[in-house]
């Protein structure tokens, strides 16, 4: 059955009942004026018969016939009647006059639809004491008719006119009674999407004001649930994986945040560590506090340092801080570490620990190694860098080409479209079925060798030609994926989101945006002014956003329930703890179902083994990407 | 027609026990045997020849007397019904023609041989002519009628009666519009409530018992 919405059923019935209000009053009017007018036409008749009977007497009495023809003559022309006869009491007719019956300027329709009696009077005519003549009269009908056209006319106008009027009003008192059903339907769309509101109250119908109160208070349940919710996964988060004095990551994280960028193909992953050396000299001089406080300070210009350089910091142990780039490259790496460097220095002059303590800073580079080796490479370059003055600094060995060549083959690589597109297949967490594909761009260098995102995009961003990049990937990408019916998933800086043009000019590509998933990460997007909205633009243009590495912490919770993603994919570092760690694994879980209730997916990556797809498959993840699945190669 | 329809139960108009006990408290005793005399005249007319029943009914009322109805009504015009003529032991022209009328009518007496008629009537006593009310019995159509008046005691036939100028006769249904027409006067008068209406009232009221 079609649907009815409750305003157009209350509306409707409103009009029937009114309509047939307005039909009975009208039909009662019709049927009183009908017989009110019969009424006038019978008492009209007789008169007329009683006055010509008096009238005609002295002529019968003087046998004068001719006088008797020109008195019912003289009335009968009058046209007021249909019929006057004359006839003796015995039935033979005296005369007889008749008018056909002529209604003017009253529709034939309208006549046969109501009848009216033309009534005869009767009254007898004396000669003498002789009854001389029986009078019949029959008034016309046709005034009666055109009066009781008129008045039908006018009523009809008037009750059609009043019917309309009263329905108008009721859709607008309706409309104004139920306007808090549509607010009421918005709450409940509001809280499925997470965002939680409160109607106003009252409402002007009791009932409807009854019902108001119960949504405000599921409203504020629901947003209560959720809050405690997202408060758990925070505090999971922040017991296991940070270092609870300067609030940092831990060593945990860092090593197994190194192991998840290293498992990434073709991937150079740079550390740079900050040692801050002495701390048990300026604790014997200034007490506990100085050291303290000095540590913090560390730990905060660590932290400004690597959300510049899109890094994660962390503390390693005591005097020892780090910060982990993936995607990177020895000159920038090199630079990291320099301003490290400075930074440490910086901090133990502005505390005056300059007499007691020192700070160096080693760092080292590595691809397809291990994290021990990452790390112990980072050590020696620390140890080296201690033989020199506080605020030296030392780099190990890079393998990867120079930024000068680097920018070269990206020019190339941007004017001829050399872009080699490698694409990770993404499958389904319950039942191992193929989701959709994600693509790693590459680029060939001189040597032939395909250097991976992570070596040009910061270039990229530095030189401006990031949204070129982007709209290169995303047309290859684009070309490849047609004619296919798995959906594909790009990676997309947030500075091309917001360059001119860019969001319309994906629009105006993709005509089948649920086919292709952006990926953008949480830290880029806050750090980028207008990139939410043109997220949300995308969002609402059917585009899936995808939140790639995504780190539960307090802010980025937050702005989960704010933006609304289609998916999160959790940083591999996580994933890769889920197997041995119970409270990564509650971790997990919680942000699951969390995320299931905002109807938001979540990803896993950094997949090696089969044991490990197992237990992201059992805390709720819906997909899964990783080693252990094939890359496929597309040109 | 509403006045055809009504003729047709003033036929049944004799009072019954509980009417004549009615008439007993109101108009005392005498009046409740003048109207059990009126029911036994009824009961007795039947079987007689017509110029009999004519003769005895005309003789019955003529014994009233007569009297204006602002004397005994305290109104201009009251048409009284005969329980109220032999209640109250007299009436005017009208109320006479109306209880013969009404009489004969339920003696069995055809509409058509009576007409309540409109009459000038010459007293030559005082010198001047006077509306008068008269019943006119017509043996056969194109006869001479007989003349049932209150003023004189016996029914006579017109010849003998050239005091009388007839002006207008009814039957039943006549005799309603005319006095509408007399009442009101206007063409556009609907009211159907007149004295005839209420007369014939009146007279259902008083046959089921009740007296005013």
């Amino acid at each position: 059955m079609k649907s009815v919405s409750l305003k157009t059923l209350l509306v409707a019935m409103l009009a029937i009942a009114f309509l047939l209000l307005g039909a009975l009053l009208f039909t009662a009017n019709l049927v009183h004026t009908r017989d009110f007018l019969t009424r006038q036409l019978q008492n009209h008749a007789q008169d007329t018969a009683t006055t010509l009977a008096l009238q005609l007497a002295p002529a019968f009495r003087a046998n004068d016939l001719a006088a008797v023809t020109n008195t019912v003559d003289a009335l009968f022309d009058s046209g007021y009647y249909r019929r006057i006869g004359l006839r003796r009491p015995g039935g033979e007719t005296i005369l007889a006059r008749e008018n056909e019956v002529h209604v003017e300027r009253v529709p034939g329709w309208f006549i046969r639809l109501v009848p009216l009696d033309t009534p005869t009077g009767r009254a007898e005519s004396l000669a003498g004491w002789q009854r001389a003549a029986v009078v019949e009269v029959a008034s016309h009908p046709g005034y009666a008719y055109r009066q009781l056209w008129q008045n039908t006319r006018a009523v009809l106008g008037w009750t059609l006119g009043l019917w309309a009027l009263a329905a108008l009003m009721a859709v607008w008192i309706l409309r104004r009674a139920l306007r808090p059903l549509d607010a009421m339907e918005q709450l409940a769309v509001h809280v499925g999407e997470g965002r939680f509101e409160q109607l106003a109250d009252p409402q002007p119908i009791r009932e409807l004001t009854h019902i108001g109160r119960a949504l405000n208070q599921m409203s504020a349940s629901v947003e209560r649930m959720l809050g405690e919710q997202k408060k758990l996964i925070e505090k999971l988060q922040q017991d296991l994986y940070h270092d609870e004095h300067t609030g940092l990551y831990n060593r945990t994280y860092m090593l197994s945040a190194a192991e998840a960028a290293l498992a990434e193909p073709a991937q150079s992953v740079g550390l740079a560590i900050l040692r801050i050396g002495g701390l048990g000299e300026l604790n014997a001089h200034l007490g506990r506090a100085g050291g303290d406080q000095l540590v913090h300070a560390a730990a905060a210009v660590t932290s400004v340092l690597a959300a510049e350089f899109s890094g994660v910091a962390g503390r390693l142990d005591g005097g020892q801080f780090a910060i982990l780039l993936d995607q990177t490259d020895g000159e920038y790496l090199g630079r990291v570490a320099g301003r490290l460097a400075e930074a440490g220095l910086q901090v133990l002059r502005n505390s005056g620990a300059e007499a007691w303590c020192e700070a160096h800073v080693g760092a080292a580079l590595a691809a397809d190694a291990k994290r021990a080796a990452l790390f112990s490479a980072a050590d020696a370059a620390l140890r080296d860098a201690r033989l020199g003055p506080s605020g030296s600094h030392r780099l190990a060995t890079s393998p990867a080409p120079g930024a000068q060549d680097l920018r070269k083959t990206l020019m190339a690589a941007i004017e001829q479209g050399r872009f080699l597109l490698e694409w990770q297949p993404v499958l389904r967490g319950t039942d191992p079925s193929l989701d959709h594909f994600e693509a790693y761009a590459r680029i060939p260098d001189a040597r032939g060798e395909a250097l991976p995102a992570g070596a040009f995009v910061h270039l990229a961003e530095e030189s401006g030609l990031i949204a070129t990049l982007d709209e290169l990937i995303v047309t290859n990408a684009w070309m490849a994926l047609d004619g296919k019916s798995t959906p594909g998933a790009v990676n997309l800086s947030a500075t091309s989101l917001v360059s001119p043009g860019f969001v319309a000019w994906i629009r105006g590509l993709i005509q089948t945006p649920e086919m292709l998933h952006l990926e953008l990460t949480l830290p880029g997007l806050l750090a980028t002014p207008h990139a939410l909205e043109a997220v949300q633009e995308l969002a609402q243009a059917g585009f899936r956003i995808v939140l790639d590495r995504f780190v539960p912490q307090t802010d980025a919770m937050s702005k989960l329930r704010e933006i609304r993603p289609y998916r999160v994919k959790v940083e591999g570092a996580l994933c890769r703890q889920a197997k041995d760690d119970a409270g990564t694994r509650a971790l997990l879980k919680t942000l699951c179902d969390h995320a299931h209730e905002l109807d938001i997916r979540v990803g896993a990556t950094g997949v090696e083994r089969e044991e490990q797809r197992e237990v992201l498959c059992g805390l709720g993840f819906d997909t899964l990407q990783g080693r252990l699945f094939k890359n496929e190669q597309m040109h | 027609m509403l006045a055809m329809t009504a003729t047709a139960s003033e036929l049944d108009l004799l009072p019954d026990g509980r009417t004549i006990a009615l008439a007993r408290e109101r108009y005392g005793a005498a009046a409740a045997v003048r109207l059990e005399r009126w029911r036994e005249l009824v009961s007795h007319l039947y079987g007689l020849n017509e110029e009999r029943k004519v003769e005895l009914v005309n003789q019955f009322f003529n014994r009233l007397p007569s009297v204006t109805d602002e004397r005994l009504w305290g109104q201009r015009d009251y048409w009284a019904t005969p329980v109220e003529l032999l209640g109250r032991n007299g009436g005017d022209c009208e109320d006479f023609a109306l209880a013969k009328y009404f009489t004969l009518r339920a003696a069995g007496v055809p509409d058509d041989r009576l007409r309540v008629t409109y009459v000038r009537a010459w007293l030559a006593r005082e010198g001047r002519v006077e509306s008068h009310m008269v019943l006119a019995y017509y043996p056969f159509p194109d006869a001479d009628p007989l003349i049932l008046d209150n003023l004189d005691r016996e029914v006579r036939p017109v010849s003998e009666r050239t005091d009388l100028t007839p002006t207008m006769s009814f039957n039943a249904e006549g005799l309603w519009s005319a006095k509408q027409r007399g009442q009101h006067g206007r063409i556009g008068e609907v009211s159907r409530i007149g004295h005839w209406n209420e007369l014939l009232a009146r007279m259902r009221e008083q046959h089921s018992g009740v007296l005013r």
